[in-house]
This record gives structure tokens, sequence and C-alpha cells, in this order.
């Protein structure tokens, strides 16, 4: 419920007065830089598996050159944990909102418009997995069965290729960057963990125009 | 203690309902046949000249078939058709002799025909197998008999088969006048006969025309005389197999004769059970009945094959009737009513002994789906419901012995309880006997019915002046349960701190201990059930229980100690295991008639000394890899002639084995030169204990001999219980009666003399005390020889075989132990030194204990390993103890300033003071989770797994903790004893439980069922809880709080 809110406000945030309107969807696959945890036991690190990404995004046009675009993208994933030659893993997931503005490269109505992309939002991380006593290499990180909100900051870049009067296909990368979800990953008493959690999504999407 | 065992075998008389229906008969009835097509039985009255018919479905008497006079025996054709009656009137001179004959009764045609014998022939068993034609033994040899042509062909080479001549005393019994009995096997191929034979009869050829006895037929010589019935002590065991028509069999002369007058075999007839032994298929005796009396006149056995039993009722020797006096065979009286005994058909170890209305005579017979057992009795017929058994009231108790270990700390009553059940499932109604003179033991209740729990109650101070160890039998009775059921023991001891030593209770009866010189194991003979128990030699758990024959007497390990080997005087065969994979191997034969006894293996031989059913009793020489023994004649220049009770010992080094006799002869055998080169006899007697120190220290009772077996020693303190060697010196351990202590001592091995005599716990056993009659079992041989020393490989223990099974003592029981002192306490949770009445605490300090012990069963003990504590003077029951630690349960009773004291075989301590809050709770840290140890036990009741970093508490989960100094509970457990399962005890005091601040609801606070002091406590976690790391859980009671931190997320 209460992500459905964000999108809506952010969408009707973003509304121009004049505007031509696009909405479609989008898959991908996204790649993710992993953590590195230092502590007495030594080191290791911690990220999230590559997985696919898809969701939803709505926005508009205007001015010829700017557009503004409202987006929701679900990640699916597992959290690996590894030191030495063991690895533990943890299923979980993310959910991300984000409002994005995007500068393209030629004027509204070509067939081709290449753009950059700058956007900001949330990304909420959710860990999924089982509650045990014993979880290896919790000496480092302990993977927590439980929810945990992060800003979020996303450059990128892509290309929009308008195929027919109220179609429209994109090809796009972006890196969703947040702090680390430490409610989640959880670094145990003593351990550093340092980075941030980059997470690198090539997609492409089909939009509709109107 | 003998008179103790004797009150209560007198007052077993009948204790208990009887198995089986008497049929009433009138006249003395020798055979049986059960026609199953007909639901009939049919029982041969040799005396009152009928076959009474009985009907199986109501067991009652139908009108008797009137036969010519004697029918001794019968026999059912396979198809039901034919009964073949014997009638024996073998009428010696001057008797006007009679012929014998045997009727065919044709049953179906309703025919009756005569088959007559010649003059001096007479029948004394019949029986049918598989074949249309019945086998006959009689007098002059063994026959066939076509029953539908009624004519007679001769079997080739029988045996001269002696029948009793008639007219006999008038107390006598068919089995004892008819002196052959038949049985057919299962699978109907083979017929076995037990049958008497003259002591030089040597078989003759067959011979249909052989002339009659010189008496002649119808002369008449005069008036009848009596005629005795005394048995032969040579008789045959022959095997007719039906499929080929050829008859095989063995002559055995016995003492006493091979009564009782029965031969039962297995389903294929390879296990024969003649009289008294248990022969297989090679005519080996695998067993014996122990106390054999070889009695004619009554007693009768039943192979069980499909159940893998035999039934056997065998009376002692004395005036025919129930409940005969009789005398055992160390002279104590017992008064044995009628027994069946359910006894194993591999080795007659008794399982289960059952009340008869009265002793069997002689044949049974089993239905065809072994469900019912009808036998020959006193009476007429016994009807043995033996498929039922199962659902037949029968008591069993849930321990064979109870443990009484009072100490120094605390004289106060100890209760014990035992469970009594009905095996059937039935509530049966039982009476607990003590004996007459029993004092300071309550049970109750002492009268009850199935299943029950009875609370034992035993005064210590009623026994305070024994030092050791009392023995009471408690007799449980019932006149609603058939079976007897051996009594309780109860072990009560009483020892002093200074007393060294702790008993490892294991019932029945010990006659031998070894321990394994390479591994870490201890080996003890039970010989009332015909086992080898090996323990670990560091837990002292059981890790096997090995089937012997019967009656094992002593045993002895090969010199490369790959195998251990057990001799059973009630067995031809002495046993032989694997101790690497602890299996039996291939057993060691002996010669017939010899029974293998003691056993040691030298370098290059191995002896056994064997008791002779006709002595000169003998040493045999075992060939370990055929696995035989074989007597020598002669042992080199002595005569092969030993004493019956001889024991053998090896030396350590296996050059020398040492012979002792009671008699006080002792014989030496060289291995270097195979020769027996000493035999001397300086003393009248000898027994006690026995051992071989060193090639040059034969020890045996008080006499220490050289190599050439001059004595060159005494030993000071009398004969020893046990003997053996370690650490350079001797060790001997003695008693000082059966209730008292017992006394372990080194020995200088130099000079003899006796060095640090420390007090045991317990006395060691003796062969007095060992003969003690058996209850439950058959007999017993008890050796006037004793070894009951084990110094355990692992240089940690020394065993001793005890009144209560097993004494540890450790291995420098002699160290000086000093004054012990105690510096501090803390509770076991949390480790502070807030203590509450019933906590489980952690006594710190210096010489607490000599050994290393832990308690391993509840009620926890108030002494363990020679220590005992009491604060306020109440004992204080024991977890465990070490030198530097002694973990405990409080009382219940304290509070306050107390004061503590701890006393060991080096003294008592100075009295430490300490306080006792009511309530001082604590959660243990003794959780560990992966590599993670130390944590608090804390469980979410979700997934019951321990509350850790990756297992945080949530919000609405349910916590489940584990702790102790809660307090006073209700109902009040008494500290020592695990809180009941089926009842709720609950914290009196009120407690307080908080997370983050937020007061969280107590669900449970109470002990934790089935444990010793360990309290639990069931929080349910609210919403409003704060979410964290580190949120404190603290737990409050009264002024005292306890906090420990948990990670707590939400959602």
């Amino acid at each position: 419920m209460n992500l459905r809110f964000a999108v809506l406000s952010l969408i009707l945030t973003a509304s121009p007065v004049v505007a031509q309107w696009e909405l479609g969807a989008l898959g991908g696959y996204g790649f993710r830089r992993d953590l590195t945890v230092s502590g007495p036991a030594g080191q290791a690190t911690v990220g999230f598996r590559p997985g696919t990404v898809w969701g939803f995004a709505g926005g508009l046009n205007e001015y010829g050159y700017l557009a503004g675009e409202a987006r929701y993208l679900y990640e699916d994933g597992e959290i690996r944990l590894r030191s030495g030659g063991t690895e533990t893993r943890f299923a979980s997931r993310a959910h991300l909102v984000h409002f994005d503005f995007l500068v393209h490269s030629a004027r509204s109505g070509s067939r081709v418009r290449p753009f950059l992309v700058i956007g900001g939002g949330v990304k909420v991380y959710e860990g999924t997995g089982p509650d045990r006593a014993v979880q290896p290499l919790s000496r480092f990180v302990g993977l927590t069965r439980t929810r945990d909100t992060k800003p979020l900051m996303t450059p990128g870049g892509g290309v929009k290729f308008q195929v027919s009067r109220h179609v429209s296909l994109r090809g796009e990368f972006r890196d969703y960057i947040t702090p680390r979800p430490e409610k989640v990953l959880a670094p145990a008493a003593g351990v550093t963990m340092k980075g941030w959690v980059h997470d690198f999504v090539p997609m492409i999407g089909v939009m509709g125009t109107f | 203690m003998k008179a103790l065992a004797g009150l209560l075998l007198l007052s077993t008389a009948a204790a208990a309902a009887n198995f089986g229906t008497v049929v009433v008969t009138g006249g003395q009835p020798s055979d049986l046949a059960l026609d199953e097509r007909r639901g009939l039985l049919y029982i041969a009255n040799f005396t009152g000249n009928r076959i009474d018919v009985m009907s199986t479905s109501d067991n009652r008497l139908g009108n008797a078939i009137r036969v010519p006079g004697q029918p001794n025996s019968l026999a059912l054709s396979a198809d039901g058709r034919y009964l073949v009656v014997a009638h024996y009137r073998n009428f010696a001179p001057p008797c006007t002799p009679q012929l014998s004959e045997l009727t065919v009764l044709d049953l179906d045609g309703n025919v009756r025909q005569s088959v007559a014998l010649t003059a001096g022939t007479h029948p004394l068993t019949v029986a049918f197998g598989n074949s249309p034609r019945a086998f006959v033994v009689t007098t002059s040899g063994l026959m066939l008999l076509d029953p539908a042509a009624a004519t007679l062909a001769p079997v080739p080479a029988p045996p001269q088969i002696l029948g009793g001549n008639l007219s006999l005393p008038f107390a006598s019994f068919p089995p004892q006048v008819l002196k052959a009995s038949s049985t057919v096997s299962g699978d109907g191929d083979s017929i076995h006969v037990l049958a008497e034979v003259a002591p030089t009869a040597q078989p003759k050829p067959p011979t249909p025309e052989t002339p009659p006895p010189p008496t002649g037929i119808g002369s008449p010589t005069g008036p009848c005389t009596v005629q005795s019935v005394a048995p032969s002590n040579v008789a045959v065991i022959l095997r007719y197999d039906v499929r080929t028509g050829t008859a095989s069999g063995v002559s055995v002369q016995s003492e006493p004769p091979l009564g009782p007058r029965v031969i039962s075999t297995d389903a294929s007839g390879s296990m024969v059970m003649a009289g008294w032994g248990l022969l297989d298929q090679d005519f080996v005796l695998r067993a014996q009945l122990p106390r054999a009396n070889g009695a004619f006149a009554l007693g009768g056995h039943a192979y069980d094959f499909s159940r893998g039993l035999i039934y056997a009722n065998v009376p002692p020797p004395g005036p025919t009737g129930t409940g005969a006096q009789a005398g055992q065979a160390d002279g104590t009286a017992v008064r044995e009513t009628a027994v069946l005994h359910v006894m194993d058909a591999d080795n007659l170890t008794v399982r289960e002994r059952l009340q008869l209305a009265e002793n069997l005579g002689g044949k049974s017979v089993f239905s065809r789906d072994m469900q019912t057992l009808y036998a020959v009795s006193e009476s007429g017929v016994t009807v043995l419901p033996v498929g039922t058994l199962d659902q037949q009231r029968r008591l069993r108790a849930s321990v064979e012995d109870v443990l009484f270990p009072a100490n120094a700390c605390d004289r106060s009553a100890i209760i014990r309880e035992i469970t009594i059940t009905d095996a059937s499932g039935q509530r049966t109604d039982f009476t607990l006997r003590l004996p007459a003179n029993a004092r300071g033991i309550r049970t109750a209740p002492s009268a009850a019915s199935t299943p029950a729990r009875v609370r034992i109650e035993v005064d210590p101070t009623a026994f305070q002046q024994q030092k050791g160890t009392a023995e009471v039998p408690v007799e449980i009775v019932s006149a609603g349960a058939v079976n007897l059921h051996p009594p309780v023991r109860l072990l009560i001891n009483t020892r002093e701190p200074e007393q060294k030593g702790r008993i490892l209770n294991v019932p029945g009866k010990l006659v031998d201990i070894l321990a394994d010189p390479v591994r870490d194991r201890l080996y003890v003979i039970r010989q009332d059930r015909n086992e080898l128990l090996v323990f670990d030699g560091t837990t002292f758990e059981r890790i096997a229980t090995l089937r012997t024959g019967n009656t094992p007497t002593q045993m002895a390990l090969t010199r490369d100690n790959r195998y251990m080997m057990v001799g059973n005087d009630n067995s031809q065969y002495a046993n032989v295991y694997d101790l690497e994979t602890l299996q039996p191997s291939q057993p060691i034969t002996f010669p017939l008639g010899l029974y293998p006894r003691s056993i040691a293996a030298v370098n290059g031989a191995i002896w056994a000394t064997a008791r002779a059913a006709s002595p000169p009793h003998r040493l045999l020489r075992i060939d370990f890899a055929r696995r035989v023994a074989t007597a020598p004649d002669v042992l080199g220049v002595f005569a092969n002639d030993i004493n019956v009770d001889s024991v053998l010992a090896a030396s350590p080094s296996g050059r020398y084995m040492f012979l002792a006799m009671p008699d006080g002869t002792v014989v030496l055998y060289d291995s270097d030169f195979d020769a027996f080169s000493n035999g001397r006899k300086d003393a009248t007697a000898l027994g006690g204990a026995y051992s071989v120190l060193d090639d040059d220290a034969f020890v045996v009772g008080s006499y220490v001999l050289n190599r050439s077996l001059v004595p060159r020693a005494r030993l000071q303190g009398g004969d020893g219980s046990g003997l053996s060697s370690a650490g350079g010196f001797g060790l001997r351990v003695s008693s000082t009666g059966a209730a008292g202590p017992g006394i372990v001592e080194r020995m200088d091995l130099n000079t003899f003399g006796m060095i640090g005599p420390r007090q045991t716990i317990e006395a060691p056993m003796v062969a007095q005390t060992l003969r003690t009659p058996a209850v439950g079992q058959i007999g017993q041989t008890i050796l006037p020889f004793t070894r009951t020393l084990a110094p355990l490989s692992n240089g940690r223990n020394i065993v001793v075989r005890s009144v209560s099974g097993l004494t540890v003592l450790p291995w420098d029981f002699q160290a000086g132990t000093a004054t012990p002192m105690v510096s501090g306490i803390v509770n076991m949770a949390d480790f502070t030194d807030a203590v509450a009445p019933g906590a489980i605490v952690s006594i710190s300090g210096s010489s607490l204990a000599d050994d290393t012990a832990a308690a391993s069963e509840a009620p926890l003990p108030t002494s363990l390993a020679d220590v005992c504590l009491s604060v306020n003077n109440i004992a204080v029951p024991l977890f465990s103890v070490a030198p530097n630690e002694i973990r405990a349960q409080l009382p219940n009773g304290v509070a306050g300033s107390a004061q503590m004291v701890v006393r060991t075989s080096g003294g008592t301590s100075s009295a430490f003071a300490f306080n006792v809050l009511p309530s001082a709770p604590a959660i243990f840290r003794t959780g560990t989770a992966g590599e993670e140890s130390g944590l608090p036990l804390v469980y979410r009741a979700a997934n019951e797994e321990l509350v850790t970093f990756t297992n945080p508490v949530r919000v609405n989960d349910v916590l489940v903790i584990y702790g102790t100094g809660i307090g006073a509970t209700s109902p009040e457990v008494t500290a020592g004893f695990a809180a009941p399962r089926d009842t709720i005890v609950r914290a009196v005091n009120e407690l307080k439980v908080t997370l983050g601040g937020v007061p969280v609801r107590v669900d449970f606070a109470g002990l934790a069922p089935g444990a010793i002091g360990v309290y639990q406590l069931n929080v349910a976690i609210p919403p409003a809880v704060p979410e964290g790391r580190e949120v404190p859980l603290t737990i409050t009671a009264g002024t005292y709080s306890t906090t420990i931190n948990v990670r707590v997320v939400k959602p």
C-alpha cells in the first residue's frame, strides 16, 4: 500500500501542463557489486547475486529535449556471503521506486533519440530467507529476514526508437546506487562493512506514446 | 544373608496362580497322542488298563477305550486313522511271565487288531513319523509295525535296550519302569529315542527269531516279588531316519542318570533335548540343566521350536509329590513347588518361571499350531496354553537391583521408586514381601495392582554399622500372576567418606572379571544369565552382551589378545569371541562328558580344566586352530587327575601356567619346555584369590610360591578375594564380610609386604557370598578360587567385582588426599554468586575430590566418588565432582546465611559461609550454535532454535528461557529428583520479565519437566518492544534481577 502510494505521488508531482505521455514496461538483468567486510575473523564479501529486473514506467516528454519519468522495478535475487572457501546464501528481493529526468539529444518526434538520465527514489531490500540460529559466516554478517528501505540514486543512459506513431522501444543501462542495507546485511559486532551497493542493470522496454 | 535367601525361597511356595489346567484321569498315565482331526487327546493309562479320551475343546474326559493290560505307549498315524497301543507286561520271575502285545485301533473303520510280540519282547515306546508304519522300540530291538496288515519287521542294528521289570513298588511311576521314550521331529522325518541300556550292552543284530529267555512262557514260578526301579546311568540316544529307514545313535554314560525320561526335538531333529542334556546333530552336548538330579519319577520338557524355547519341569530329588523338599549342592534346603522353566533353546538360560499346579511326569505333545502343550502330569494331564503366554498375567519389575547409596553427609531416609507392571497389560494384584528380619525398610504401597510405582524408603541408620553394602531381597508375589518373579535386590550402602571407590551396579551373579590389556575394555561373566558382559573402560557403559554356554565359570584371552575364551560348566563347548568384532567365533569342542571350567593361555599352549561326568576330572590341551580339546593320559610324569574345582592362571610373560586345587595341590607347566615341571602339596587347603604376579611369584590364597612351587612368603590378611599386578606393584583386594567394606592394598613384589591398605566402598565377592543359592535359575557353579581385581589398561582405574556388581577405584587410590577446601560458590547458569534454594551451583576449591565422576541417573546421589557435601547439615545432591569443582543442586530448605562443608577421604573442609537468596534467577549460558558457544538458553518457539544474532527475537514470538535459581515451587520437588512429567510444577515467587523495558507476559514459570533443578519460563513478546541489536531482556524476582541482551528485529 505504501509503495503504490509513493508511485502515484511521484507521477502526479511530475505531471506537466502539456505532455506527450509514455507508458510501458521494462525488463533486464542486474549485476550487483559485492561489499567488502572485515573484522576480527578476517575478510568476507557480501552482496546480491545477479538476477532479473522488471517493472513499468510512465512519463512525458516536454520542451522537446527534456522528459520526466516515474518507474517501479522489482528485483529478484539471493544474498551471497563468502569467505575463504565458504559461501552462504539467503533469499532476498527488492523493490525500487524512483523518478528520473531524461535529456535527449534529439527532439521529440525523432525516430532515434539517445538520452542521458539521472534519477532518485527509494529501494526497499527484503531478506526473505529463514531464521536460523546457526548461519555460516555469521561472524561477519547476519543475513536477516527483514525489510530495509534505502535512498536510491540512479544515473544512466540509453536510446529510444520510435517504431510507429504510438509505440517506441528503448534500450538503456542504469546504475542503481544505494547505501548498505544493514538491517538485512547486519554486520556482526566488530565487523566493518564498506562501500555502496551498485546495481548495474541493462534493460529494454516497450513504451506506448499518446 | 544366606538365611535371608532361604527364607525367601521358602516363602515362594504357592505364591502365584497356576499356569495351565490339570485334567485328573486317575491311574498313572504314561503316554499321549493328539487326534486333532477328531479333537481328542488319547491318554495311555498304564495302571488303569485303558485309554482315556479327552476332548481338546473343553478338556473333559469322555468314554475310555478299554484295552488289554498295561498300555504304556501309543501313537497315532499321520493320517489319523490308526492308533497303536503298546502293552508292557514285563513281569519278572518268579511272576508268571506274560506276553506283551500291540493293539492297533482303526479309528475310521472301528476295527481292532492285536499284534502279539514274542516271548521276552516287550514294547517300550511307539511313534509315527512321515511313514505309514509305526516305529516300535522294544526290549529286544527296534521294529516297524504296518498297522494295516498288523505285521512287524525289524530295524537293523538296534542296541540292547533295557526295560524295567514288573512288579513295582507302590510309589513308582511309568517313566521309572518304561526305560525308553521317543519323540518325532516337527517335520516328521526323524524319530529320536532316549533309552536306558545295560552298562555292558553291546549292539546286537536284529533277531526276530531270538529265543525266549530261559524263564519261558507260561511256566508258573511262584508269587511275584517287588522289583527295583533303580535306573542305569548308561543310555543311548537313537535317531531313526524315517525316509531311509536307518538308525544311528550314541551311547551316553552319565552321572546322574539321564532323567527325566523325556526326549524332545526341534523342527528338523537337529537339536534334541534328552533327559537333562541338550545335544546337537553331532550329539555334542550344547547345554545341560545345571543341578541335574537324574530323577525319573517326575519331570518333563518340550521343545517349542516355533518360539526357540524349551519348557522344562525339573523337580528336585526327594519324595514324589508336589513341593518336594530338596537339598542344594551347597547344602541349602530349598522347597520348590512345581515350576515350569521357560528356557532359551540354545543354552538353556531360564527366561521365566511359571507356577504349575503339579509336576509333569514324562511325555508331552504339542498341538499342530504349537499353541497348546499337553503333558502327562502327576494327576493325569496338564494342558498348557503356551501360545497365549503373552496374555497370561505375569509380573515384571522395572529393575533387578535398587541401589541406596547412603553416605556420611546424609543419614536421612533414602527413597527410590520401582515400577511393577503386568507383561500382559492387565491389572494384577501383587504384594511386596521383605524378609522377616529386615529393619529400616518400608515399601509403599506394599500391595497394589499393576501398573504401580512403588516407593522404597530405607533408613540408613539401621545399616550404618556395616560400612559396606547390605543385600535385602524384596519378593514380589501375586495370587493372580502365573510367573514366579525373582526378587528385587535392595543394595544398601553405608560407606564412610574415607572408603574408596564408587559402585557401578551390575545385577546378577558375576563370577569372573578380566581387563583387556590392549583395549580400553572390561569383561565380566554373568553366570545366571549365561552372558559375557563387555564394558567400556572409560565410560563404563556396557558395549556388548555376548551369550555364552550354560553356566560360564571363567574366561581367558588368547596370547595375541584377539580372542576371548569362556569355559562353561554345563556345556561341552567353550565359547570363543572375536574381540575385534565382538562376535562369537567357532567354539572349542571338548570330549563327550567333559565340561570346561577354567582356561589359561601360555606361549604355544592353551589348557583348560574340565569337570568330568565320570571322574577323574581332567586337564585338557586346546588346539585353538582346530577348536578341539583333548585330554592327555598323563601330565608329564603326573597323572591327569585333578580336583574338579581347580583353577588355572598364566604368568604375565606367558611362560608358566599355574594350576591350583582346593586340596592344596599346585602344579606348574613350563611352556618353554612343554613340561609339567612341578607338582606339590604343601597346604592342606587352598582357596580365595589367585594370580601369577611374575615368573617367580605364584600366589594362591595367602601363599606366595616360587617357580619350584616352594612357599617363599605368606601374605598377611588371609586368602583375599582378588590379586593382580600393576605399575610394578602387586594389588590385592579382600573382604571384611559380605556387608562390610573391602580392603585394597598394594604389595611389594620383593618382600610381599602389604602397603597402604585402604577401605573400599563395599566388599569384593568371595566364594562364600557367591554361593548364595540362585533364585530364578536352576543351579550354579561357584569355584572356591576368585578373581575380582582388574586394573584397566587405560591406567586410570582399577575395577573390583563386588557385592553390587563393580567397584571402580582410582588408579592412585593410595594417593595422599589433602583436606578439602571450598573457595567459592556460583550458580551454574550465569556463574554469579547469586544462588537460591534448588539452584544448580558450581563449588570451587581444592582437593574437593580424588577423582572425576558424574552422576549417571536420577535422582542424584548425595555421595559421588568418595565425596559428599552438606549445606546447613543437609546433604546436597551431586551432579559431578572433580578435584577443583563440584556441581550440585542446593537443597530446597536453605535460606539466608548458610554453611557448606565438603567431606572427602582426605577429611572435612572448613565451613564455607555464603548467602542464599529466596530467588536469584539466572539464565544458563550453555547454548551452542555453530561456532558460537556460551549462548543464553533462550529459544524461539517458532522454530525451536536458540535466539542468536541470525535468529533474532520477533514481535509475537514466544520465547522459552531455561535457567536456575527461581526458588521455591509448588508442588515442591525434592532436590536431586527430576521434575515430574505428568504434573506442572510452578514457581512460587512472582517473576517479571521485560524486553527493552517493555513488560513481557509470562505464560509459565516453573520446573522444566524431566529435568533436575532447571527452570523454564515461557514468555510472549508484545508488538511494543523496541528493535535493536542489543535489547536487554531482564528477569526480576523480588529485588534481584538478571539481564541478557538479545537482537530484536521488526517486522
